[in-house]
């Protein structure tokens, strides 16, 4: 079925530039740059922040901080996910514990990361940390919560004791669920980025947003919601890509 | 190997499922004794606790009352000495069929499980197959790397789950045949759930008839067929009679159950 992903690509292209059309349209009708630029003048936008070399550093500036926040929230997840699903006494202390934090949205917790952290990229890493955790954390510890009881079994009865049934079973029974954790971790961190930029920082994506609303530069504006929303789509790809690498038992069925 | 170890003794088991006014007497006063060596059969139609049996002698049920030994030792849990082949879905599906083959011999420390699990998937038929995930492998395969990842570390008893059932006709006899090949190579002791009269007796040496609520064993039917088994010996008047008898057995069991409920 060759055809299918195909026709789907040409569909897509379709729509957007559909989309487009619709856009340039209604900007004729507006007559207003200030209000709603079209995508003519949002391209030239774009091509002039490519060749200043701005927009480039800003891209930057956000995704170090997405990347560090979702690096500490996974390192910290993952694994407590897994000691949760595997003791009682864990989860007994700490389940209640997330359940109460979890509802915070990450925007809520800006006033004590700047008041811990101060400005810069510290308190964006708290904030992209805090957005990817939950997301992260609780689809893993749902996947580890449903291993199924005969693998645990079997590994019981050929000799693997504890660490082995962490690593080797519980790990892997939860990693689908793990990874669709990152998956949406990385998203709602991307997401949270440009919302702390907004509000702390002096570079990224968001940053540019906020100046260039301040300066009524709105076709900069929407350049960097397109580029928001361009790189957010390509980070999801580029995780559904790998997932055949991460998981090949996934990927490989009867012939 | 034989005659030395894999002595199973299980004196007054007995198990109750569920709690309150949903708990039911699973096992009731189960006493058994498996010499080395020898294979034993559980016959019995569902529900009447002869997977729960298995999973007390596998330590994955502690029994309400009633003791366990494995040689002479009391089985307190699960251990490598006394693997499980189970009915379906037990491979690890994120190890490919060698890797889930290394896993016994891995855990236990074995020197060069990868060979252990060449060995085995060698003896079991699947020696160009070990690359392949469970996912990419037919049901009767998946069995064949059950019972190779079961044998790979030597054990002194082996417990059956059904393997079979789950299997269409012909591929449920060659994988019998397999099974007593493999056993007559080591003479691990054997103890093997079914609900196929003549699986359990084309099989064992022993069956166990099973009745249920409460789960208890009702009968003992000696095999006394020649062994190597063949396969024409399941056309013979011995295998017939004796199929004859459990048969009776097990239908009366059934029909009891049936008229209760």
């Amino acid at each position: 079925m060759p055809s299918l992903p195909k026709r789907n690509v040409v569909l897509g292209l379709i729509g957007i530039l559909g989309f487009f059309a619709v856009w340039q349209v209604a900007t004729w009708r507006i007559h207003n740059a200030v209000l709603l630029p079209g995508p003519l003048a949002m391209f030239e936008a774009l091509c002039g922040l490519c060749v200043e070399g701005r927009l480039w550093g800003d891209i930057g500036a956000s995704l170090r901080r997405v990347v560090v926040g979702f690096l500490i929230a996974s390192a910290v997840a993952v694994p407590l996910a897994l000691a949760l699903a595997a003791s009682s006494l864990l989860r007994g202390l700490l389940l209640p514990i997330v359940t109460f934090l979890r509802p915070i949205p990450p925007i809520a917790w800006i006033p004590l990361a700047i008041l811990w952290f101060g400005l810069g990229d510290p308190p964006s890493f708290y904030i992209t940390a805090v957005a990817a955790f939950f997301p992260i954390f609780i689809n893993s510890f749902s996947g580890a919560a449903t291993v199924e009881a005969d693998h645990l079994n079997a590994a019981r009865c050929l000799g693997a004791e504890r660490w082995a049934l962490l690593m080797r079973i519980f790990l892997p029974s939860a990693l689908p669920s793990i990874w669709t954790g990152l998956r949406i971790g990385l998203g709602q961190s991307w997401m949270a980025v440009v919302t702390a930029e907004l509000i702390t920082a002096q570079s990224g994506l968001g940053y540019l947003i906020q100046l260039s609303r301040l300066n009524l530069d709105t076709d900069v504006v929407i350049v960097g919601m397109c580029v928001i929303g361009f790189i957010g789509a390509l980070m999801t790809a580029t995780l559904s890509y790998v997932e055949r690498w991460v998981m090949p038992w996934r990927h490989r069925h009867v012939d | 190997m034989a005659g030395s170890r894999g002595l199973v003794e299980l004196s007054a088991i007995g198990v109750d499922l569920g709690t309150g006014i949903r708990a039911t007497r699973a096992l009731d006063d189960v006493s058994l004794d498996i010499v080395p060596g020898e294979f034993v059969a559980l016959l019995g139609p569902s529900g009447c606790g002869k997977t729960t049996l298995l999973n007390v002698i596998a330590g994955f049920i502690k029994p309400g009352s009633g003791s366990v030994r494995i040689d002479r030792k009391l089985v307190t849990g699960p251990s490598a000495r006394c693997p499980v082949v189970f009915q379906h879905h037990s491979l690890f599906p994120w190890m490919t069929a060698a890797g889930n083959v290394a896993f016994g011999p891995e855990m236990l420390g074995l020197p060069d499980p990868a060979a252990i699990a060449r060995e085995y998937l060698g003896l079991v038929g699947l020696a160009g197959q070990g690359t392949k995930y469970p996912g990419q492998l037919s049901g009767g395969q998946r069995q064949r790397v059950g019972l190779a990842r079961a044998l790979s570390i030597r054990p002194d008893v082996l417990l059956l789950d059904e393997p079979f059932g789950a299997l269409d006709a012909m591929t449920r006899e060659l994988m019998q045949e397999l099974l007593l090949t493999l056993w007559e190579r080591d003479r691990h002791t054997t103890v093997f759930v079914t609900h196929d009269l003549e699986e359990a007796i084309f099989l064992a040496d022993r069956v166990a008839v099973m009745a249920g609520q409460p789960g208890r064993i009702r009968a003992w039917i000696e095999v006394r067929l020649p062994r190597p088994r063949t396969p024409d010996q399941r056309h013979g008047a011995v295998f017939q009679n004796i199929l004859a008898e459990v048969s009776g057995l097990v239908r009366e069991e059934s029909l009891r159950v049936f008229q209760e409920v």
